[in-house]
Order: C-alpha cells, then structure tokens, then sequence
C-alpha cells in the first residue's frame, strides 16, 4: 500500500489563442483522497486533468506533486497513473504484458515483474486471464486490466478520466463499487474526471463543480448538494425547481418574501440578495388536502414518473410553471392520479436562495 | 411490388458484374495470357497461338548475362527504394498525422503529389538535376527516382495505419514511464506495421514495373529489367521478351498475393 500524493494547483491556466480553456485555478487536494473534477464537457476539466499528465502544457501557474513542481517535467518521468475512458490497452499485447509494460519500462527484473504482475491480476480478480488478449475480455475486465496496469507500479497519484463512460449503466454500478474498494486497497491519491454527477457523488471524498474553465465550488458531495454556492451548481447536482426573482421583501427572522418571475409569491430563508429560489424535488410534499407549510400552492398533476424506489410528480401550479415533487414509493404507496388536482408545499428552511 | 422491384435490381446488380467481369477478362487478363503462352513458344518469332509449348526461349534468357544483370539491378534498386521510402514516407505520415502544427497538412499534399505527376515530368526535372549532382546513370539516381513515385504509396499506407487506432495508446505509453521514442517502438510500430510492410511492397513494385524514370536515370550499366524490355523492343523482337514479360507479371503477382495474405491477417489481428 502506498502513500498517496498531495496534489497542488497554483495559480493554473490554459489558454488556446485567446481562448481560455482553464482561468487560474487554485486547487490543493490532500494525500489519499478521492477527488472528483465534475463538468458539463468544455468545462475544462480535461484540461485540467491533462496538466497533470503532462500531456497539456500550461499557459501560466504550477503543479505540484507533494510540493515539487512537475509543471515541465515530461510525461514519463511523473511515475503518475492514468486511466483512459476507452482502457487505451495495447491491442497486440496480452493482459499480462500490458500490465507489465510498466515494469519494463522501468527495467525491472523478470522475475520481479512476473511476481508484481500475478498480485496486481489477482487484485482485479483476473487471476485466470493472463494470456488473453484484451479483444478477448468484456468491457469491464478491460477497464480491470486498465487498473491493475495503472497502479502495478504503485503510483502515489491515479488520474481518471471517464472511466466508466464506456460502460453500460448497470456495470457503471458495480464498477463503482469496485474503484471505491479499488481506492481503499491501494491507498493512492485519485483524481477523478467525469460528467456524471451520480458517479462522482457516490465515490468521491471531495470534488469539484467545473463550469466554463473555472471551478464554482469545491466540496464534500452531500455538501454541496445541500449548500450549493449559486445555481450552476445546483442544476449541475440532482434536481432543482428554480424560481427566478423579482422583488425581494425581507420579513423578520432571516425570512424574505420573494416576488417570482411567474407571479408567485415564495417565503424562503436566506440572502435577500440572491436572484433565484431553488427547492429540490424531495423537499417538496404532495397531498390531495393542503399541507401545513410555508409555501403552498394547488395545481394538477401533468406528469408521472416512476423510477426505482421513487415517484416524480410534475404539478403546474401557475401557467409556465411547473414543479416536481420527488416522493420516496413503497409497494403499498397510493400513487395520485394523472390530471387530478394536487396541493404543493414546501418550508421556507428548505428553499435555498441563490446567485445566479 | 418490392419483392419483384427488388428482385430486378439484384438482376440489374448480377448483369453489371457479369459485363465487368467481362471487360476485365478480355483487357486485363486476355493479353497476360497471350503473353503468357507466347513465351512458351519454339519458333524465333512471337506467335500466337503457340504450336508447342516448350521451354526454348527460357533457356536462352537464362543464358544471356545481360538479362540476369538487369534483373539483379531491378531487386537492388526495388530493395533501396523500399527502404527510403518506407523511412521518408512513415516520416512525413507520422508528422502530418501526429504534428499538431496545422501548416503540415499541404505538406501531406505535397507528399503525394508525384503520384498525380506523369512519370516523364518527373524525370525531366531530375535529370538535369542528377547531372548537375554528379550522380548521374549511378545507382543513387535511379533509387532517388523511384523513391519520389514510390514514397506516396507508403505514406498513404503508413497515414492510413496511423489513424485507425486511438492516439491514446502513445499517451497511455506515456504515462507508464515510455520516453517519446520508446512509446514509438513499443507502440506506434506494432500499431503501424502492416501498413509499413504494404506500403514498402508497393514501394518495390513500383521500382520494379517502372520504365520512364529508369530509362532517362539509368545507365546500360544500371539499366533495370523495364528498361532492357524496352530496348529490345525497341530494336529484336523475340520470345525472350514474352519470356522475360511473363516473369515480371509473375512477381508482380505473388507480391500482390503477398499483401492480399498481409491485409487479411491485418484485419484479423484486431479480432484475436
């Protein structure tokens, strides 16, 4: 088991001509974490990524592995691991020569890359599939071979780009599971690059929102789930009904009344400066008589959705306003008509009042 | 009717192929085997059909030291043409397709353009050049000839071979601890290799069928196998041609079978 790598941005940006890939970006994650770069594509993320790697020289600002700076080092010397969303396994080599690539790169002798070979098959649970070509295997015994040669050489640092993006839904599942337990077994710092936020927030220690080359907030997942700092980030992780505001009436103990763009009137706790109220979906409780809470209004359910374990209720309450109630569904759960008229409400705690 | 409009499209599509499969017999084939079997014949003329079919004429090309020098010419000529051409060829291929510098993409043009250019254009232009090199009726000239009409073919092959796979594998390489050119012999080079060995047996055959380039480049001395052909052409026409014809196609061929067996393994590598 290694010590993972603390992992520094000072200052780092990239620009192509007059466009900015990345702003000047400060970032310091902390040895053995798990760090998620969440991002819709052309966030930057990637670019951000590819600094590390050495394969994006950039245009201004330091990196720094453990607090020496690689930002000109050449790939090859960084002794970093990396894994590609499309496995990048050489084609002509067997699984077990791709996993020791590495190793003879770096001279090793035979028998010392034979022994490390086995353990990191075995750590994969690849045990039986030295001799295989990489044509031969599935797409998630790909992606294990991509991480068994990315670690053998036990990198303090993994990058991650995607690596699950080529995978179907139920193996993207499973194979969370598995990075996660992957994480802890080799103690190695990760960074973590993906569009999913799903994904990112179900492994990751702390991650980042990226969004037009530059990061909106840094955090644990479930924190910035429930204390978003504006509304990209908001809309980026899980669902939000947001409602844009027009006029702000600030009320006794930190509550404002928030005149909104579609005509309501919404009580919420919070910065009477923000410009948007947001309530996410399973704050919002449905019922056939009116709830007692803050913010409440009727309307008629226009959309049903079940999902696993849930049900999502669209509701017009006003004309071009429609919100989503997400409630949790057992077996025995009655399930509210389509069409039928419905009553919405939500407490002024659970509204988050937002900047743009 | 789709069935029946569909049926009279494959019939459409079946009498197509059969008038091809025609023309091509009767232009390509036909005279191949015409020379084929004149060069089976025992009179001093070419005849056709052949009354007998003996080996005469075989006898007397391998008698004449003349036609074996030529022959030894053309392999060591197509031989040094391959070899640059498979070098400055997968060069430019590597640079334009793998340079981020956008000013190499005409550079790629440029490449293949002798392969548009007829073949006298060509020689015109370097035979005053070979002259003023002092290189002139030498083997060097002859190879740097064929090796400007046969360079395209490689890069062509080499570019090709360089585009089919993901560029992720070189960084991949990369990041496990492979320098710039250990990435390229450990990867970029089993990636391109059957191009690389296509593209170099185009690059000899090439060499080895051309006439113009060698007659105005080479020397009786350096003369190739086309070039003696021409010649004798030229002044006796007798079986030996047809005989010496008849070999030529017949390497040509198996070279071509070669890079059939080639690519059929090429496409099944991926597969295995």
């Amino acid at each position: 088991m290694t010590r993972g790598a603390a992992l520094e941005f000072a200052g780092l940006g990239k620009r192509y001509g007059a466009i900015a890939a990345l702003l000047p970006t400060n970032l310091m994650i902390t040895p053995g974490e798990f760090f998620a770069v969440l991002g819709p594509s052309g966030s930057g993320k990637s670019t951000l990524l590819g600094t590390v790697a050495g394969f994006v020289a950039p245009s201004e600002g330091r990196v720094m592995i453990d607090g020496a700076d690689i930002t000109a080092m050449p790939p090859h010397r960084r002794n970093i691991g990396m894994v590609f969303q499309n496995y990048a396994l050489f084609p002509y080599l067997t699984v077990a020569r791709n996993i020791a690539f590495p190793l003879k790169m770096r001279r090793l002798p035979r028998a010392e890359i034979a022994a490390r070979v086995a353990r990191a098959l075995e750590m994969v649970r690849l045990g039986g599939f030295a001799d295989r070509m990489p044509a031969q295997l599935s797409g998630g015994q790909q992606q294990r071979v991509a991480l068994a040669r990315a670690a053998v050489y036990d990198p303090p640092l993994l990058l991650m780009d995607e690596p699950l993006g080529a995978l179907d839904k139920n193996l993207r599942e499973d194979m969370q599971e598995e990075l996660r337990q992957f994480h802890h077994s080799v103690g190695a710092t990760i960074l973590y690059v993906t569009h999913d936020q799903q994904e990112a927030a179900s492994m990751a220690d702390r991650m980042a929102i990226m969004n037009h080359g530059a990061i909106e907030q840094v955090g644990p997942p479930h924190e910035l789930y429930e204390r978003p700092r504006n509304s990209f980030v908001a809309r980026f992780l899980g669902e939000a009904n947001m409602f844009g505001i027009v006029r702000t009436d600030p009320l006794p103990a930190g509550r404002s009344r928030f005149a909104t763009e579609v005509g309501l009137e919404l009580l919420a706790c919070g910065s009477p400066t923000g410009t948007v109220v947001c309530i996410r979906p399973e704050n919002v409780t449905i019922a056939e008589t009116p709830p007692a809470r803050d913010n409440c209004f009727s309307g008629r359910i226009v959309d049903i959705v079940h999902a696993a374990g849930s049900i999502r209720y669209r509701v017009a309450i006003a004309p071009n306003c429609i919100v989503t109630a997400r409630v949790a569904s057992e077996r025995r759960t009655t399930v509210l008509p389509r069409d039928g008229v419905v009553h919405v409400g939500w407490d002024a705690e659970d509204a988050l009042v937002l900047p743009a | 009717m789709p069935l029946s409009g569909e049926l009279g499209l494959r019939l459409a599509g079946r009498t197509c192929a059969a008038l091809l499969l025609t023309l091509f017999v009767v232009f390509l084939v036909a005279p191949v085997v015409v020379v084929a079997l004149m060069s089976f014949t025992d009179q001093l003329y070419l005849a056709f059909p052949p009354t007998r079919l003996v080996l005469r004429w075989y006898y007397v090309v391998w008698d004449q030291p003349r036609w074996l020098r030529a022959a030894w010419n053309s392999i060591q000529i197509g031989v040094a043409t391959a070899s640059a051409s498979v070098f400055l060829g997968t060069l430019s291929a590597l640079a334009v397709t793998r340079g981020a510098q956008r000013w190499l993409v005409p550079v790629g043009s440029l490449v293949v353009a002798p392969m548009m250019l007829p073949h006298i254009i060509i020689a015109i232009g370097l035979y005053p050049t070979m002259l003023d090199l002092g290189l002139s009726s030498s083997y060097a000239a002859v190879v740097i000839g064929h090796t400007v009409v046969a360079t395209p073919l490689v890069f062509i092959t080499v570019s090709a071979a360089l585009r089919g796979y993901d560029h992720a594998l070189e960084l991949a390489a990369m990041t496990l601890g492979a320098n710039g050119w250990r990435s390229f012999i450990h990867v970029t080079l089993p990636m391109i290799r059957s191009g690389l060995v296509v593209g170099g047996i185009f690059a000899f055959a090439v060499s080895f069928d051309e006439l113009m380039l060698a007659l105005f480049l080479a020397s009786p001395r350096t003369e190739t196998l086309p070039r003696l052909l021409w010649e004798h052409l030229a002044q006796t026409v007798t079986p030996a041609i047809a005989v010496v014809a008849t070999l030529v196609l017949a390497f040509t061929l198996l070279l071509l079978l070669t890079v059939q067996a080639l690519r059929r393994r090429g496409m099944a590598e991926p597969a295995a």
